[in-house]
């Protein structure tokens, strides 16, 4: 029997022994999200305790509302992030972040390199949430960062040029390498012109990726913030990915 | 595709993303799912406000999967170490295991030795010998003894080994002189006690065998020497030389049979 179906057991047959397996967890999500910044650490016991008592109000309603789509645990791990929101938006206790989360940034090598591809998984993922655009922002942002274009970052737009005007626009693309942003720009709107439907300006693309560049920051950054990235910082974030990608 | 709230069905909200609906989407961002209903992309795609919590659950996701790894991992650790630490006491013990067996056998024999003490008759005491050097006395026979009984008899008595080259204090000390703890006798031997004598004091020779028990009781008033004609079995044997109140020497001496 799997995890999620011993989980599912549970909340039909047991669900207080079902809260009672998953004590640990609700533990590790108070206690990461007092470190995000939401609640001083001292509070994270009393924390835990209200989750608790509202789990045990809300037992009946997670057995009816859960859809059984996603594993339950991930389910579970929402609904308790919920309830410790809305105490958070209650005491409207917003601290800054812990400082746990500035000392993560000056440990040792590994441990660097092991943030730096947590974070740009994150970027992955900020990204990936813009679905249809998703394509176009990873190539803008590989430009952006001076990183080799390859006929691959060409592939999986609505239209396919073939396999030569994939070469060739990857060429233009690489040419743009140094040079100012500008020029970036109106190479990426060429290359966009050919690769999707729309037709849009330098200006347009630049515009466009400037508001959905400001989101990325901001999903990034997170609210509390737990970062301080701009631009500048992402394309460095690429950049060590690729080069340490490359140096393998 | 203007910022609006596009996905509608299987959420109750009405407009953002439900419970459900932010475990599915975070399930795939972090690779837990290959496919997600394209009504939920396109809602996340044009809905600011469920992007920011799409990321946040996921961040928090990744958040406590890293936690949890890292406490299974300091879990196998702390069993790894705990697991090291049985086996370098299961190679110590290996190791010792030789040594163990000797020391066990040699208990085993001790042990044995013990119980057929104390499960042996008491002999009765040899009586009193006043005026000792009783050159009439009957020598013993030595009766072939069984191997066993025969080392008994030289297992040092415990007590008595505390008393043996003890040294006591006193205003006045015969310095008693009688045979050294290596001496051999042999039935029919003499032994011979000297010491100073002190005067209104009176001088005894008490022998007891290795178990304790009395074998003779040699009065020696007004003299400052006394021999007594040695008629006992083989075995380790004490003597006790004591005055009216004070012990003064104990010494020891072993009887072997009288070669044939």
């Amino acid at each position: 029997m799997s995890e999620n179906e011993i989980d599912i057991k549970l909340l039909r047959e047991d669900p207080r022994e079902l809260l009672l397996r998953y004590q640990p967890l609700i533990r590790l999500i108070v206690k990461s999200l007092a470190y995000q910044g939401f609640l001083p650490k001292r509070d994270i016991p009393d924390l835990v305790q209200d989750v608790n008592r509202k789990l045990v109000e809300r037992l009946p309603r997670i057995r009816e509302q859960y859809n059984y789509k996603s594993r339950f645990k991930t389910y579970f791990s929402v609904v308790v992030r919920n309830l410790c929101m809305e105490e958070f938006r209650k005491l409207r206790v917003i601290t800054e972040p812990q400082p746990e989360i500035y000392e993560h940034t000056s440990s040792e090598n590994a441990t660097d390199q092991l943030l730096i591809r947590q974070e740009f998984e994150r970027l992955q993922r900020a990204v990936r949430l813009f679905y249809r655009d998703e394509r176009a922002l990873w190539l803008t942002l590989r430009v952006l960062a001076d990183i080799d274009i390859t006929t691959a970052d060409l592939d999986g737009f609505g239209k396919d040029p073939g396999p030569t005007a994939r070469r060739q626009l990857a060429r233009q693309l690489n040419a743009t390498f140094r040079k100012s942003r500008k020029e970036k720009f109106a190479e990426i709107s060429r290359a966009l012109l050919r690769l999707d439907e729309r037709d849009r300006t330098p200006d347009a693309i630049r515009k466009w990726f400037t508001s959905r560049l400001d989101e990325i920051l901001e999903l990034m950054n997170g609210h509390p913030p737990r970062s301080a990235y701009t631009l500048e910082i992402l394309l460095i974030l690429i950049e060590k990915i690729e080069s340490d990608k490359n140096s393998l | 595709m203007k910022e609006k709230d596009k996905y509608s069905p299987g959420h109750e909200h009405a407009s953002h993303l439900d419970e459900n609906e932010l475990a599915l989407f975070a399930e795939f961002l972090r690779h837990e799912r290959e496919d997600l209903p394209a009504g939920l992309r396109e809602h996340v795609e044009t809905c600011a406000r469920c992007r920011a919590e799409v990321m946040a659950v996921t961040d928090m996701l990744g958040e406590v999967g890293r936690q949890e790894t890292e406490d299974e991992r300091l879990k196998t650790k702390d069993q790894r170490l705990r697991r090291q630490e049985t086996r370098k006491l299961e190679t110590n013990l290996r190791r010792l295991a030789p040594v163990i067996r000797v020391v066990a056998s040699v208990a085993a024999v001790i042990f044995l030795a013990w119980i057929i003490q104390l499960i042996r008759p008491e002999k009765p005491e040899a009586g009193d010998m006043a005026g000792a050097d009783s050159s009439g006395s009957v020598m013993p026979v030595v009766e072939p003894a069984d191997t066993l009984l025969l080392a008994q008899a030289f297992v040092p008595d415990s007590v008595l080994e505390k008393l043996v080259n003890a040294t006591y204090r006193a205003a006045h000390d015969p310095k008693p002189q009688g045979p050294t703890n290596e001496t051999v006798f042999h039935t029919g031997d003499t032994l011979r006690i000297q010491w100073i004598p002190e005067a209104g004091e009176e001088y005894l020779l008490v022998i007891l065998n290795n178990q304790g028990a009395q074998q003779a009781k040699i009065q020696a008033e007004r003299s400052s020497s006394l021999q007594w004609r040695i008629n006992l079995e083989p075995g380790l044997y004490y003597w006790k030389f004591l005055g009216k109140e004070e012990l003064w020497k104990v010494g020891k001496f072993k009887v072997l049979a009288v070669a044939h």
